[in-house]
């Protein structure tokens, strides 16, 4: 499996007789969080601090939270780090996150998706003022 | 051997205080790369594994998620807490500070049963270990209330004796600090 770190890394889409069209990991990572972030009950897509961090210093804004691979097949590895709602029944959301995910990727660049593996990162209240608000009251 | 010390001594002399301050600088950046280089990846739990591929829960989407639980609750105005997972198992250490002393027992209780069932239906975890909860404190209004009561209770008891005797003990009260915060049985 290949990382995408390389940002010349590509996914090779189709050959046809009038050229290779060829589909970027980072093109793929954001239709995985643009995906992601549709899904009810993901708040938010992104990794921890370091990783935020290291993605808003190289540049590749799009990529935070998701790396994209493919195996030997030529298949796409998917890894997506989420931030869940409160309330959600963690497991079934992250399923129908893997589901919608391996849809549309497959949808939008004609490539089959091996799996998508999910990494809850964190729990957030969708209005998290509420909490806060009692912590502050309460310091 | 002493002609080393003396070189080095000689080397460290004629380093001015911008190079010395740098070289510092520079070794702990080193250490600090080093340590993000080194350190162990995030401890997480596999939630399920599929053909579709695997899913994976963070310590810390635990801990939020056991937080915002705790928070939940009318009685309770704080919580932290610390999971730790041991092999497969979720070890769960929750520290209250509740606002009022009375509903302990009762609260404690149904935060247990809560963060229990949060784990089991939300993630389908099944090995849930010990869920220990610690109350280390109560609540500023609770502990005006219990000033307010052991001051009458003081001027009932000893009426005139000093001024002294009327200021309450703050030892005297359930203190966040205190040393034997009041602790549940664990949970099996």
């Amino acid at each position: 499996m290949e990382s995408q770190e390389s940002t010349i890394e590509t996914g090779e889409l189709s050959e046809g007789s009038l050229g290779e069209i060829k589909v970027n990991h980072t093109v793929v990572s954001t239709i995985v969080k643009m995906a992601a972030i549709n899904v009810p009950g993901v708040l938010a897509v992104g990794g921890n601090f370091v990783e935020n961090f290291i993605a808003q210093i190289s540049s590749k804004e799009s990529d935070k939270g998701v790396r994209v691979s493919e195996d030997e097949a030529g298949n796409y590895q998917i890894e997506v780090r989420v931030l869940m709602e409160y309330g959600v029944e963690l497991a079934k959301t992250a399923e129908s996150l893997q589901m919608i995910v391996a849809k549309q990727v497959t949808n939008m660049t004609g490539k089959t998706v091996a799996g998508v593996d999910v990494i809850i990162e964190g729990v957030k209240m969708a209005d998290d003022e509420t909490i806060e608000e009692k912590e502050s009251e309460n310091d | 051997m002493p002609e080393l010390i003396e070189q080095a001594n000689d080397l460290i002399e004629s380093l001015s205080p911008y190079t010395i301050i740098g070289v510092f600088v520079a070794f702990a950046l080193v250490i600090i790369g080093l340590r993000q280089v080194l350190k162990k990846p995030v401890s997480r739990l596999t939630a399920f594994s599929s053909s579709t591929g695997s899913v994976l829960v963070s310590r810390k989407a635990l801990q939020d998620l056991i937080r915002q639980a705790c928070l939940k609750d009318d009685w309770v105005e704080a919580a932290r807490p610390v999971v730790k997972i041991v092999g497969e198992q979720i070890n769960t250490n929750v520290s209250l500070r509740l606002s009022k002393a009375d509903h302990l027992r009762e609260t404690s209780e149904r935060l247990q049963n809560r963060i229990s069932e949060l784990l089991q239906k939300s993630l389908s975890f099944e090995q849930i270990g010990p869920i220990e909860i610690m109350v280390s404190s109560f609540g500023k209004s609770d502990v005006d209330e219990l000033i307010a009561t052991e001051t009458e209770s003081v001027n009932e008891a000893a009426p005139l004796v000093g001024e002294s005797i009327l200021e309450p003990k703050p030892q005297a009260l359930p203190s966040p600090s205190s040393d034997s915060p009041a602790k549940l049985p664990e949970r099996d």
